[in-house]
Order: structure tokens, then sequence, then C-alpha cells
């Protein structure tokens, strides 16, 4: 009875806000600025090309730690996890096809095309801007899939101060503290964030395997990093803004791990990464303003592993510059039509043990963008861009993109948008040389191919052809050569068509279909037969894939407090020339209890690993229900994914390669006092307690149920 | 009426043409299976490489459908995912072998002759080594597995085709096969030996 009542009580809580408080939400949202999408400074209701908006608000909703864990909420924003880092998948598209930047600058230091995103706090993030679709039109390499853009948190009162300690299972605390002053002359803010945590081992689960000698080491090592930003701006004249972002990060992390042979191995891995941004604005005339920046980055690893009796089993050391000179000049002719130019000159360099010699590789980049923006009416604008880059080690790359926004009716909105990404090869592709002693095999990067045969051949390494005595070398080879050592950037054409309803001026629908095709996928391939039977290996643009799919996402503001809001995906990434070799006969597969071959049907073909095609979420927000305080619950779903070939055709095709859906649950409670001032959070994530450890997957991401609590001091002068 | 007609002259020609034989000229060879013929492979040391025990080489013959001694007439001789062929630099005799891409059933004809290979310094008729021949191996898991679509064709020493499907390299052709469990280097195929001299299966 007792349980009764107090459900009807809060039925009816509820039941009086829906009826009481209806509040015009959507239009807030529809009235944020977005800069991503044009590199000026917009209105999200005029943008033309698909966004997803993450406010500071919905962060501390979500209480995570690293950026992964924020990203992970939205619809159409899968997080990936690999011993390479988070990423994130947009669009079906892996992660080193999606440009993550701060403050409108690319992070620098992608392993293997993966820049890892936990490297990233949310202490000091003010919202988040994710553009789908290509964008390579302003922001040239890797956007591909699209952009995530983290503004970080700019001083907006006279003083102010915050501090916020969290803590969470396995031993992970995170200390953040901002402080902040705002003149008309200065302003300034100082932000810095301590993350650490001790990791967790899934493969404890594993049954029937030695796991001190079979699998040593945890699934997450400990680890613990140190993240300084400092934003400064001088209004030096009316006309004149100087400003001034810095920013450092240091992770230290020790792990374990067996060798083949089952020997104990104990590594220690750094990484620091910081950059300096002096940036001047300045406004020439009424209508043109001009921004120049420069900006000073190195990203830097060092690994260290040893074996139990301390001798040394691998040494490793990358370590990449990066410096840009970028000035862009907006010129707003009339309401009508805005114009921007911008040029920009690239200077990288890399060191690494992983090319021998120690050899330093350098790249130059120049290029040029153009945009511009018509606005027609309230009802329509058109945007139409491109941006053409002269690469040192690629052929020139043109990258248009075109996309418009018509407002059919007062309450629907349509979007279309195309454009052509692309993706520069990296360095290894172009200037690896490597030959595995350990088992025999070489790979040279396509700028070293020439050298690194001719230097087999005066070793007599290469394997000759027993009736002619001609050195075996593979078609591949003379191609590459003939393509005088050029490799081509990976390219794509994405194509964007949205359309947005909105009703009873509290629900807003978005529903939004995408197509990407890439082709020239760059794939390592033989090149010729070595004297020990192995190969030596180098790149060529081959492959050709493509994702589609849709995206839809509904919220409805139930009254000026309760919030729900529900997305799904729904996703098909293929290989193109799987399809048509299916086609034509040429792909088998072996049926596992009898071993015998049979040939593939396009309806057996799963498409590309890694990637599910039903993903959906279900949220509820209630704020300030009593006294200050506020609740949520989310609810997660990741359909089926591919993870490995079983039956011998390298393709995903069966039942036992892919893992199996799951749930997740998330909630979290806040409450604050004395006027705001103090904010207490309490939550548990993965309340299903979801796990999944095999030894042949595991999703190293998902340690289980959590529980995190937060304490929020805040202060602001008037 | 012309059409009931015309209805019915078609099923007449319908008729008569399932009446028609198979064409009988090649009489269908019998697939046959063989199971479980371990060929271990050499001894190495995991963290030299070197090879620390010699194992021999398990001769094959087709007509026989069994393992033979290598003074017999030979065909192709197994050991670990080593398979050689008997003529150039392997034996001295004439059998030669290639690597189809089909299903076992699908292979009705073996290649041409120029097709086929024999054993030289420098490139086998069978390739040796994971992804170029028969089998995959995963150097995480360790597994041996066969590559789908990966027919052996061999025109065996006494001149006559033969094809074989390699099914498992495992004891007992266990469909999940765990290396650090199941023994290896024994392999279970079918194959058809047509012993009437064409190269049609």
């Amino acid at each position: 009875m007792r349980r009764r009542s107090i459900a009807f009580v809060l039925g009816f809580v509820l039941l009086s806000q829906i009826l009481f408080a209806q509040a015009d939400s959507t239009q807030k949202i529809l009235d944020e600025i977005v800069i991503t999408a044009t590199k000026t400074k917009r209105q999200l209701s005029s943008i033309t090309v698909p966004v997803t908006l993450i406010p500071k608000r919905e962060i501390a909703q979500v209480n995570g730690h690293r950026l992964q864990d924020v990203l992970a909420e939205y619809t159409g924003l899968t997080t990936t996890s690999s011993p390479l880092g988070a990423g994130i998948q947009l669009q079906g598209l892996d992660p080193e096809y999606t440009l993550i930047m701060i403050d409108g600058l690319p992070l620098i230091g992608r392993l293997n095309g993966v820049l890892d995103l936990s490297r990233l706090s949310v202490a000091n993030i003010a919202k988040i801007e994710v553009i789908k679709g290509p964008s390579s039109a302003l922001y040239g390499s890797n956007a591909l899939a699209g952009v995530v853009n983290i503004i970080t948190e700019k001083p907006k009162k006279r003083q102010q101060f915050s501090a916020t300690a969290k803590a969470s299972t396995f031993r992970t605390f995170d200390f953040s503290a901002q402080a902040g002053i705002y003149s008309k002359k200065y302003k300034g803010i100082l932000s810095t964030n301590y993350y650490t945590t001790g990791g967790y081992d899934l493969a404890s689960n594993y049954q029937g395997y030695n796991i001190s000698t079979d699998y040593y080491g945890k699934t997450v090592s400990p680890h613990h990093n140190y993240s300084l930003n400092l934003h400064q701006d001088l209004q030096l004249t009316q006309k004149i803004d100087l400003l001034l972002d810095s920013r450092y990060f240091k992770e230290k992390e020790t792990y374990q791990f067996a060798d083949k042979n089952h020997n104990l191995v104990d590594g220690t891995g750094f990484i620091k990464d910081y950059a300096v941004t002096p940036m001047i604005a300045f406004q020439l005339a009424q209508k043109l303003k001009t921004k120049a920046k420069f900006t000073h980055n190195q990203y830097r690893t060092e690994t260290q592993e040893r074996f139990e009796n301390k001798s040394i089993y691998s040494y490793s050391l990358y370590h990449e510059k990066y410096n840009l000179f970028e000035i862009q000049n907006d010129y707003r002719l009339s309401k009508n039509h805005e114009f921007s130019l911008g040029f920009g000159y690239e200077k990288e360099s890399l060191k690494t043990s992983r090319l021998s010699d120690n050899i330093t590789f350098a790249a130059d980049n120049k290029y040029v963008y153009a945009q511009y923006i018509y606005n027609r009416n309230k009802k329509a604008n058109f945007v139409l861009g491109a941006r053409y880059e002269n690469h040192q080690n690629y052929t020139p790359q043109f990258n248009p993109r075109a996309s418009f926004r018509y407002k059919i009716f007062p309450k629907i909105t349509v979007r279309a948008s195309v454009g052509r990404g692309f993706k520069k090869p990296d360095f290894k592709q172009l200037f690896f040389n490597y030959t595995n002693n350990a088992i025999g095999y070489s790979v040279f990067g396509v700028k070293h191919l020439e050298q690194g045969i001719y230097d087999l051949l005066q070793k007599n390494e290469i394997a000759k052809d027993p009736d002619t005595g001609t050195p075996i070398l593979y078609p591949d080879y003379q191609n590459i050569i003939n393509n005088k050592g050029l490799l081509d950037a990976e390219s794509s054409i994405g194509t964007n068509l949205g359309i947005q309803i909105l009703s009873f001026k509290n629900t807003k629908i978005d529903l939004n279909f995408f197509r990407n095709d890439l082709k020239n996928l760059i794939e390592i391939v033989p090149i010729a037969l070595k004297t020990n039977k192995w190969r030596a290996y180098s790149y060529i643009n081959k492959r050709r894939v493509f994702t589609q799919g849709a995206e839809f996402d509904i919220k409805y503001f139930v009254s000026s407090n309760i919030k729900i809001s529900a997305g799904y995906q729904f996703l098909v990434a293929k290989d193109k020339d799987v399809l048509s070799a299916i086609e034509n006969g040429q792909i088998f597969a072996k049926d596992l209890t009898s071993g015998v071959s049979y040939k593939m049907k396009k309806s057996q073909y799963g498409g590309l690993l890694n990637r599910s095609k039903h993903s959906a979420n279900l949220k509820l927000f209630v704020s300030n229900f009593w006294q200050q305080t506020s609740a949520n619950i989310r609810v997660f779903y990741k359909g089926r994914f591919g993870f490995n070939d079983y039956n011998n055709n390298q393709l995903l095709d069966i039942d036992k390669e892919y893992i199996p859906g799951y749930f997740l649950v998330n909630t979290g409670i806040q409450k604050s006092f004395f006027d705001k001032k103090i904010m207490v959070h309490f939550g548990v994530d993965n309340v299903l307690d979801f796990t999944y450890a095999t030894p042949e997957y595991t999703i190293s991401s998902l340690p289980g149920r959590t529980f995190f609590t937060s304490l929020n001091y805040k202060f602001n002068s008037k | 009426m012309k059409h009931t007609i015309l209805i019915l002259a078609a099923f007449v020609v319908f008729i008569s043409s399932c009446k028609k034989e198979v064409d009988p000229v090649v009489p269908h060879a019998e697939s046959k299976k063989v199971t479980n013929l371990y060929a271990p492979a050499d001894v190495r040391d995991q963290t030299t490489g070197e090879i620390t025990q010699t194992n021999p080489f398990v001769y094959f013959s087709f007509a026989k459908g069994t393992a033979v001694d290598s003074l017999d007439s030979w065909d192709i001789a197994f050991k670990g995912t080593v398979i050689i062929t008997n003529s150039g630099i392997s034996g001295t005799g004439q059998a030669k072998s290639t690597i189809v891409n089909s299903t076992f059933d699908d292979l009705t004809e073996a290649p041409a002759d120029s097709e086929l290979k024999e054993d030289s310094a420098t490139a086998y008729a069978i390739p040796w080594g994971s992804g170029n021949g028969w089998y995959n191996y995963d150097p995480t898991s360790h597994l041996i597995s066969p590559i789908a679509g990966r027919i052996i064709v061999v025109k065996t020493n006494d001149g006559k085709y033969a094809k074989m499907e390699i099914l498992n390299y495992y004891k007992d052709a266990p469909a999940q096969p765990d290396p650090t469990v199941d023994q290896g280097s024994t392999l279970t195929f079918n194959f058809v030996y047509q012993d009437n001299g064409t190269n049609k299966f």
C-alpha cells in the first residue's frame, strides 16, 4: 500500500509538471552558435550540414572522465576500443577518418590512424561540435567522415573559480580546478586536471587458461595523467585582439604482458603532448575580419619494456612535431552574401625508432580554401566551399563541398550536402623500411621501395625465377614504381540528406540519410619473394568500400524540466570489391563441421568488421524535481557486430563471427546546495553489469558495473 | 485451339529433352576421404628458430589412397603445413600440381598441363607460407586453418589426375580446433583420383 501511494504521488508530480510547465526549449537549441560547420559563427538553425551539439550541461549530466565517455552517449557517435586507444566511428567509418580538433586546431599523435580520445579530459570543455559528412573542404586531411571540434571553456565572469573531485570504481580519481578572470581588456582562464586509474582486468573471466602466463597483465593498465590549459585574450585596441592558447598533457602508464614464450615483460610508457597557439584577430574594415594563427605542437611517446631479469625486451620512441600557420579573411558583402578566404602552411616532422637508422621524415603542405555563403532569406541558405592543397608527398587534393538548407514549411526544414573528403597516406605507408628479423618478411613505404628492393638484390635476398634467372617481383612492384612512388590519398564522396520536424513547440525530430563512397584505400601488398620464402611488402591504393545508413533522433520536452530523447542508427558498410568478387563466384567459405568449401552468396556477406547494423539509445532527464535534485536514466543498445573470421575466407559471413548485441544502462542523480555553489553527484554506469570477455574477443572499454560520485564547487562573481 | 496445340507441342519437346541421358563418356570418379594423416613438422627452438629435430616427410599416393614408402611411386608428401610434389628438386618422379580457386565439386576439369608445376628451388608447386598456398596462420592464436576454396590439383606420378581439398589440420577434425590442446600436423582431406586418364572429374 505504501509503495503504491509513493508511486501515485510521484505520478501526480510528473503529471502536474507536464500540464503546467510547458516550455519552448527546442528554440533554445536552435539558437545555439556553431562554429565548426563553416569556420564562422552561425546559428544552429541555419547550418546546412548534419551537426551534433553537446553542451556543457549534458557533459555534466553524463559525468564521465574522458572524452569517449561523453561521445558514446550520442546517436551515430560509436566509440571503439583497441590497444591503440579509444576512437570514434562516424557514419560507419573507422577512427582514422574523423578529424579531432581542439578549438579548431587538429590534434596530432595518431597511432595507426587512431587518436586516443582518452588523452582528453572533459573538465574544461564548454561544448563539443560534431559535423558529420566530409569536411575536407575546410579542414583538409582526415575529415572524411566528419569532424569533432572540442570548444574549451572561456571566461564569462569578472572572477570565476570552480573545482571538482570525482571518484569511481577501479581506484579512479579525477581532480580538476579552473580559475578565470574577465575584463574588457583582458580575459584569461586556467584549467588543470589530474586523472589516475588503477585499471582493471577482464581476462580473469576466462575459463581454462593459465592467466599468470597466458594473459599476464591487465585489460586496462594503471595510468595517470595531468592536463593544463591556459587561454588568454588581450583586447589591444577596439579592432585588434591578441590571443594565446597553451596546453600541456603528460601521461605515465605501467603495464605487463607475456611474450610468445611466456616470459613476463614489464613495460612503462610515457606520453607528452603540448601546443602553443598565438593568434591575432583584427577588423580592417566594417565588413572585413581577419584572423591569423600559428601553432606549434609536439607529441612524444617513449616506451621501455623489460624482462623480469631487467634485460631489455624493446624500446621505442615516437616524436612528432607539427607547425601550422593560417590566415582567414571573412568578408560580409551584405546580409545575403558572405565570403571566406583562407591560406595555410603546415610543416610536420617525425622521428621514430620504427624507421630504421632513425630517419627523420618531414613533410610540407600548402593550402588555400574559399567559402561562399548565400543567405537567400530566412528560409533558405546555400554554402559552397572548396580547399586545394599541395603536399610534398602526395598528389594535390581538391575538395569541394556544396550544401543547402530550405525551410519548406514553418516547422519542416530539409538539408542536403555533398562533398569530397580525403585522408593523406601516413609516414609508414610512405617511408617505412622494416625487416622483421625474427620471422623474415620486409615492409617498405612506397618512397623507400626502389632503394629497399635494390638493397635486397645486392644482398641476394630476392628469390630468382629458375627458368629465366630474373628476380621474382610481383606485378604490384611495377605498379608502384610506375606511379613514381606516389601514393594517392584515400578519398570519398559523401552525401547527406536530412529532414527536421518541429512540432507542438516542444518536439524536435531529425532524420538524416547518409552515404559515403570511399576509393583508393591503401592496402599492404606483396611485391617480391625473398630467398627465405617470405615476402617483401609495400603499399598501394586498392580497396573501395561504401557505408550508408540513416540516423533518427527525437527530443521531446515534456515540460521545462522533463526531457525524453531517443535515437537510432541503421548502418550498412561493405567492401565493393568483395561484392563484385562474390558476384563473379570468386569468394568461398568453409563449412566449419565438414571443412568443405562452398561458394559464398551476396546475402551471406556481413560487410566490414566492428560495425553494428542497429544501435539505439533512450534517455530520460528530470531536472529539479525535488529540492534542487535532478536525475537521469539512459539506456543504450548496440546491435551485433563482426569481430573475426572463422571459416577461412577473411570475411564476415557466419553467426560465430559476430559479438551478440547488448544493452547498457547508465543512471545518475545530482543535487545542488547553497544557490548551486555546491553540487553533489552520484551515479551508476552499466547498471546491468554487462561485460564481454573471451580469449577471442574482449570489449575492453566495459569493465562492468561502476559507481561514481563527485563533488563540485563553483564560485562566480557578479 | 491454336494455343493448346502449341502448349502440347512444347510439352512433348520438354518431355523428350528430359529423357536424354547424361553424357556417358566420363564415369564419375569416386570421392574418398583420408582422416588423421599425421605428418609432424620439424621441431624448432622457439627463440632461435633453428631446427632441433628433423622429421621425415609422409609420402602419399593417390592411386593407393594411402601413405606409402618413399621408395614407392608417390605423388605428394606432407610435413606440417608443407606439401611437396614428386618432381624437380623434391623427387625423381613426374608429378605436377597447382592450386585452383573453386569448390571441390565445381572443379570438374583439371587445368591444362602448362599450369601444373614442378617443385623448383625458388617456387614450390604448392606454395609454402601463410596465405600463399592452402592455409592461413594466425600469429596470435597460432591456429592453422585451411583457406576456403583452395583446391589442390595433381597430375600424379603415373600421369593420372587427382584433386584434393584439405578439410582440417588437427586430429579428429574438430570444428573449432584449439592449437594448445588438439594435435596439429594431422590432415583430413577429400580427394578424387581419376583413374581413366582423362582430366575430368
